[in-house]
């Protein structure tokens, strides 16, 4: 049923997905903690910048970070100082744009629940001796899971989803940078409709079925996905 | 002896607390209670004391230790305070008992003493329970519990009965009773209420705008307040006295007011105990001559001191001179007052319907 590539593109998506997520979570619950509690007048501007990939064509967001990527540019500086080679046209370099991409995915509902959670879980527990570490998955995971499951749903699918990022910076390498997305508009570019129908097919299941399981998961925090999603 | 030092200059934007400006040493003993209106700074006051509010040029020393100074500032989970809100605060997620040793510092060892403390304050039976489902006392006990099995060296009360309603108070006030007389650790008790006060204090601060208004004696502090009936619609009197007599048939106890006495109900206080407590401005009534036909107890002679007329509600505010100095309010009518001819300096009775024992 599946065309030659499809299944290798497929595992490729997932693996995406999974690496990306994991990070996402890294880099996007500090920023969301921060964003929360901070009384900084940076706030408005760093919540627009993670924003951005919201509004933005993914293709300008992919220039951009192919620009980054470029051997002059900071990205690329940075990995030819580690003695790296470029990120583009690399699995780590569609691992780096599907994080800016999905990041607002995964920050914003873990900043809604955490906004919506307030300071009083955090306080009260180091009245009670916990510290940083302690009241944050003693306290703070606990009380937000929904958000961080949501959060995490969403990057993944999110990534899943991307199309356009992976196409500026990542082209079309089989095994490497082609992913599910990128092979179904092969297939319909070069007419393979059954093909494309197919992919298509597994795609769209697997879509409804995250979006279906962290509705029934979270009915409290459906609502983030709602906001989200139409964003 | 706990030495605090705080000023904090303008609230930041995030917090509402007010400004605070204070100075002072507090007993490290007993119940301090930190009495003010709303807004006077006695939340800012425990927030800087546990830590959860900052003031860089702060000092604090709880006895020997200091947890802060030029040098050192020892954040909040450092500090070994037990903090009970106003609101209980449990944690959703965890049930009674994971609430309760959220912050245990004792070993398992203390079990025994655990154990003593739950019973303290009755939540044996609510251990296994979740959190939802508590009735608002019980989960203010349970947070009472929770502060105080951290092994504090320095309780911090934020008026821990203001989230719950009249019959509410009645059923926790005298588990915080039992906590002072207990918990052998000095205890920072912010309230509002004069009723609270009157019955836990052994030191008061009042504060007001953020400054230190006055500290020292509860009794004497509390009754000054209560001199004009402005500040309370219900004014009362304090006094601290000692058990001279007890009559064990009659159920009664005598309080030693100098060479006179009060009587009281009472089953429980013996001979030499000491005793708190509190007489309503209007159960205090004035005759000119002293009933020998009255079933009233409690008849004193005494002399007008002064007479505050209230305008508003025709009430006057008698306040009577007790042979010993002991002042004490009576609430009459303008009509009454006009009857009896009061004037200052005249001697006359007061008949004391109802003294309540309140610590």
């Amino acid at each position: 049923m599946l065309a030659e590539g499809d299944l290798q593109a497929l595992l490729l998506t997932v693996k995406l997905a999974s690496t990306s997520t994991a990070l996402l979570m890294f880099v996007g619950t500090p920023i969301a903690w921060w964003l929360s509690y901070s009384t900084s007048r940076m706030r408005s501007i760093v919540s627009a910048i993670v924003a951005l990939p919201l509004v933005l064509p993914p293709t300008v967001l992919g220039f951009y970070l192919l620009l980054a990527m470029s051997p002059d540019g900071p990205v690329g500086v940075l990995t030819q100082a580690v003695g790296a080679d470029s990120l583009a046209f690399t699995f780590w370099g569609l691992v780096l744009g599907s994080v800016v991409y999905s990041l607002p995915f995964v920050v914003q509902p873990i900043h809604n629940a955490l906004t919506g959670m307030g300071k009083w879980p955090v306080e009260t527990a180091a009245t009670l001796g916990a510290n940083a570490w302690q009241r944050f998955y003693k306290v703070v995971l606990p009380m937000c899971k929904p958000g961080f499951v949501t959060a995490a749903a969403l990057g993944f699918a999110h990534t899943v989803g991307e199309f356009g990022v992976v196409l500026m910076i990542g082209g079309n390498i089989p095994g490497e940078t082609k992913v599910a997305s990128v092979q179904i508009y092969e297939h319909v570019e070069t007419l393979q409709y059954t093909q494309a129908h197919s992919l298509s097919l597994v795609m769209l299941i697997f879509a409804l079925v995250v979006l279906t399981l962290v509705y029934s998961l979270n009915g409290s925090s459906a609502r983030l996905v709602r906001i989200n999603t139409t964003s | 002896m706990i030495r605090a030092k705080f000023h904090i200059a303008f609230s930041s934007p995030e917090s509402s607390h007010p400004a605070l400006d204070v100075d002072t040493q507090l007993p490290g003993e007993g119940v301090t209670a930190l009495f003010g209106r709303s807004g006077a700074g006695k939340t800012t006051f425990l927030r800087c004391v546990a830590g959860l509010e900052h003031d860089p040029n702060g000092e604090l020393h709880i006895g020997e230790r200091i947890w802060q100074n030029q040098h050192t500032t020892l954040p909040c989970h450092k500090r070994n305070v037990g903090y009970v809100f106003q609101e209980p605060r449990l944690f959703p997620h965890l049930n009674v008992e994971a609430n309760l040793r959220f912050g245990q510092r004792s070993r398992s060892d203390a079990r025994a003493r655990d154990n003593e403390l739950f019973d303290l304050l009755d939540i044996c039976p609510l251990l296994g329970r979740p959190i939802h489902g508590l009735s608002g006392g019980e989960q203010q006990r349970v947070a009472i519990g929770r502060a105080l099995l951290s092994n504090p060296e320095i309780l911090l009360m934020d008026e821990p009965l203001s989230s719950l309603d009249a019959p509410r108070k009645r059923e926790l006030l005298p588990y915080l009773e039992r906590i002072k007389n207990e918990a052998g650790i000095p205890i920072l008790y912010v309230s509002h209420s004069l009723q609270e006060v009157g019955r836990l204090a052994d030191y008061l601060v009042v504060l007001e705008r953020g400054r230190l208004l006055t500290a020292g004696d509860p009794v004497t502090i509390l009754n000054e307040y209560q001199r004009g009936s402005e500040y309370s619609d219900n004014p009362s009197t304090l006094i601290d006295a000692f058990i001279s007599s007890v009559d064990t048939q009659a159920h009664l106890v005598a309080l030693a007011l100098g060479d006179q006495v009060l009587h009281l109900r009472s089953d429980q206080l013996v001979q030499g105990d000491n005793a708190r407590v509190q007489i309503y401005a209007k159960d205090v009534s004035i005759a000119l001559s002293e009933a020998k036909d009255s079933s009233i107890l409690n008849i004193l002679p005494a002399k007008v001191g002064a007479i505050v007329p209230n305008n508003r509600d025709g009430t006057v505010a008698v306040r009577l001179l007790l042979a010993n100095e002991q002042e004490l309010i009576s609430l009459i009518t303008l009509k009454s007052l006009h009857r009896l001819q009061l004037t200052v300096g005249k001697q006359v009775w007061a008949q004391i319907k109802s003294v309540a024992l309140i610590q």
